[in-house]
């Protein structure tokens, strides 16, 4: 995290306030260790998590998935990943799903996820169901 | 239901050779089908407005058929059936096929063009919106893509015209495709084996096998192989772990893209324009909503304001209470001054005091702004956003996202809908929208009507009539979802891009359903009104009225002359609730009357021709079970809501 006060990056989970304090464990704020201002830690309060999806905004994408496998429904709106392949037992979706283009191989871009996941392939949007992209399995490029 | 260009000519007159428009969903086939032949059909901006074959004439008398958009060969569903009926039989004696590409999705096209290569037939390959793809950046190298494919190509921009001569000139040259895949041996001794189980006169011989191979269960049945090809199709399961459909595909597929890699090159990545934010914000989770109800809005203010209000006021209070009907009841009684006649022309239940003034000065100004404004919706593309927007209430029903298609299409005419639910893929899913379109979708004459009559109820009694509709369509629905055995297909859904609609495409596509209209529904209006005043001659009505008072007055309480309204609604909904209307506008309902009606008639049945449609789409038996449904449903919620009103004293 990078204060907004006076610009120190600081890592939010080691910062001395909450090791000192007793109400730290529910707290959702954390002060910057340079200047001591306070921010508020969106990833900590669920209220910004529940709008978080609401906007379909992704939290910094885990590093696990930077250069590796995760599941179309796992990767972080507006990246691009390659598919390596379509885990279905469905042969009409798995059918569907070549006709228009998604394959093994080709490049996908997560649009966003909800009302409905809409996905771009080349010059075609999709709208998929949540089950589908969790069958799509994609690597995502460092 | 195939329509003939030209009078009195029939239509399997194919001496000169029939030409078939075949080509991926939503790529201007009916466009191009529009400007060869001059006739109409629907065009939009999304898939599946062709449902069935639609036929006309070139200049020089062949026939044309227009097919609904397919992305392969071997689709299953019953419309992809017609295309593969009309393609593979040999019944008809065809000179050439023409495939509709977009120039923007080129490795799809192919894919198509890969299969289309087996049946060795002359085809012409048509690449549509150049136009848009040079607004991407594409470049597409049609010459060198016409000698790797050994036919034509021809470069068009079909909404605009360019490309339709060189089109036409074209399928003098038709020739047969130079087959683009190589398929890896196994398949190719597959499809040979199946080959030989085939009769020897059969035209299209490969193509018929490779279309058995991908598991075409019903053309199995027909040459009775069912055991023989399972046989060989288990065996190539087995070899290659793969089903054959997907190895076939996959094949065709990884050719088709190697083609289009090949003759196209994208020269600049366009910045994401106005048309790409648009497309994003009106499926955001958060501003797809605003831009919903702004839809909503808009739409209501043309048809429900100035349509219902400003437009009809003047018809009817003007031009047919001031002018036409007093002229007409001037010069019936002049010419013919018999009782009996002025009453059938003018009377109560006359047919120019009713039927025309009903049909012409209530619901026409109505239905052509509601016409207006679906068109312009259309071809935006708005339509499948909406879909998305909605996939998760849709989800509930039992229903996949796609069918918001059919009933955002019942918006303009349920019958239609009904029809063009084929493009779902599970019974049970067209049995569903089936049931809902005709059970709470308002077609476009009647929603028109509706809309009108809200300004009776205000914003309060719309909002609680909009409310009532969509939870008794939720509750069915589900319920009916839990009872009807099936599946939900799973929710895959092409988005077209958001376009600016061509304004002389909407006033084509205007006026064509504003024909329909006339030619469709003012002779029913016309049957509607000859019977009630056959009823009301023979005082049937009035007994109707005293039958049917325990319903309509002690259960919904409405005045007894409601019944005739009823009664005509049975017959076309939105007559019925043009007669309401009437009563509305007459002041002989309060508010809450109003509300009731409103949701009682919103619930009928769409229109006898709906009724009769789902009797050829799905049996006798299916038809009467959903008219048992709807018609006794539609007076018990109108009941209800009557109930809760008068409990609860709500005045508007």
């Amino acid at each position: 995290m990078k204060c907004s006060l006076c610009g120190l990056e600081y890592d939010e989970n080691a910062v001395s306030c909450h090791a000192a304090c007793p109400l730290a464990r529910h707290c959702t704020v954390v002060c910057c260790p340079g200047c001591g201002y306070q921010t508020p830690d969106t990833s900590k309060s669920r209220l910004a998590r529940s709008l978080r999806r609401v906007f379909g905004i992704n939290h910094a994408p885990a590093p696990e998935t930077r250069g590796h496998r995760c599941c179309l429904r796992d990767l972080a709106t507006g990246k691009t990943g390659r598919v390596i392949s379509v885990d279905t037992d469905n042969e009409a979706v798995a059918e569907r799903l070549l006709i228009m283009g998604i394959m093994p191989g080709c490049d996908l871009t997560l649009v966003q996820r909800r009302p409905a996941i809409v996905v771009r392939a080349g010059y075609t949007e999709l709208s998929l169901e949540d089950d589908i992209a969790k069958a799509i399995v994609m690597e995502v490029p460092a | 239901m195939s329509h003939c260009a030209g009078n009195g000519e029939t239509c399997h007159d194919d001496d000169n050779g029939v030409i078939v428009l075949v080509g991926n969903p939503n790529v201007g086939k009916s466009v191009i089908f529009g400007a060869l032949t001059g006739r109409y059909v629907t065009v939009s901006n999304y898939p599946g407005t062709t449902v069935e074959l639609a036929e006309g004439r070139l200049p020089d008398g062949s026939v044309i058929v227009d097919t609904p958009g397919t992305n392969t060969l071997y689709g299953n569903s019953d419309d992809e059936r017609v295309t593969r009926d009309i393609l593979l039989s040999g019944e008809r004696n065809l000179r050439a096929v023409v495939q509709v590409a977009d120039a923007k999705n080129l490795r799809r096209a192919l894919l198509l063009t890969s299969q289309l290569a087996e049946l060795k037939l002359p085809v012409v390959l048509a690449i549509n919106m150049v136009d848009e793809a040079a607004a991407h950046g594409i470049r597409l190298d049609s010459e060198r893509l016409s000698r790797r494919l050994g036919i034509e190509v021809v470069p068009m921009v079909a909404t605009r015209g360019e490309g339709l001569d060189r089109l036409l000139q074209s399928l003098q040259h038709a020739r047969p495709l130079k087959r683009l895949d190589s398929y890896t041996p196994e398949l190719e001794s597959a499809i040979d084996r199946v080959e030989m189980l085939l009769p020897d006169d059969l035209p299209a011989r490969r193509a018929t096998a490779m279309r058995l191979l991908a598991g075409d269960t019903e053309l199995a049945q027909r040459f009775s192989l069912n055991g023989a090809l399972s046989d060989i199709q288990a065996e190539i399961a087995t070899r290659t772990m793969r089903p054959v459909k997907s190895l076939l595909i996959e094949q065709q597929i990884s050719a088709a893209w190697r083609l289009a890699d090949e003759v196209m090159t994208i020269h600049r990545h366009q910045r994401e324009g106005i048309a790409w934010n648009l497309s994003r914000w009106a499926v955001h989770p958060v501003w797809g909503w605003p831009i919903l109800i702004a839809v909503l809005f808009a739409v209501y203010k043309l048809v429900g304001e100035f349509g219902a209000g400003t437009l009809v006021d003047f018809m009817e209070g003007t031009v047919f209470g001031e002018w036409i009907n007093p002229l007409a009841t001037r010069i019936v009684d002049a010419a013919l001054p018999i009782p009996f006649i002025h009453d059938l022309l003018v009377g109560d239940y006359g047919l120019i005091t009713m039927a025309l003034t009903y049909g012409l000065a209530l619901v026409l100004p109505i239905v052509s702004l509601f016409f207006i404004a679906f068109s312009i919706l259309e071809d935006s593309g708005y339509l499948p956003r909406l879909a998305v927007m909605l996939n998760r209430a849709f989800m509930v029903m039992g229903l996949n996202g796609k069918a918001v298609l059919p009933m955002v299409l019942g918006l303009g005419c349920d019958t239609m809908a009904t029809l063009s639910t084929r493009m779902l893929e599970t019974r049970k899913e067209r049995l569903l929208t089936t049931l809902l379109l005709a059970l709470g979708v308002p077609c476009s004459a009647q929603l028109g009507v509706i809309l009108g009559m809200m300004s009776a109820v205000g914003p309060a009694g719309a909002v609680i009539w909009a409310g009532v509709i969509v939870a008794t369509m939720l509750a069915v629905g589900l319920i009916a979802a839990r009872l009807l055995p099936g599946d939900r297909s799973p929710f895959i859904l092409e988005l077209p891009p958001m376009r600016l609609p061509r304004i002389s495409n909407i006033l084509i596509k205007t006026a064509a359903r504003v024909e329909w209209y006339l030619k469709e529904v003012l002779p029913l209006f016309a049957i509607g009104t000859l019977l009630l005043f056959a009823l009301d001659r023979t005082g049937a009505l009035v007994l109707a009225e005293q039958v049917a008072s325990p319903i309509v007055v002690g259960l919904l309480g409405l005045p007894a002359a409601a019944t005739g309204a009823f009664l005509i609604g049975f017959l076309r909904r939105d007559y019925g609730a043009a007669g309401l209307f009437a009563m509305s506008l007459a002041g002989e309902l309060t508010a809450q009357q109003v509300l009731v009606s409103l949701i009682v008639i919103t619930l009928f049945m769409p229109c006898i021709a709906n009724l009769l449609l789902i009797v050829k789409e799905f049996g006798v038996r299916v038809a009467v079970n959903v008219a048992g449904i709807v018609f006794p449903l539609a007076f018990a919620v109108g009941g209800l809501v009557n109930a809760l009103l008068r409990a609860f004293g709500v005045a508007f």
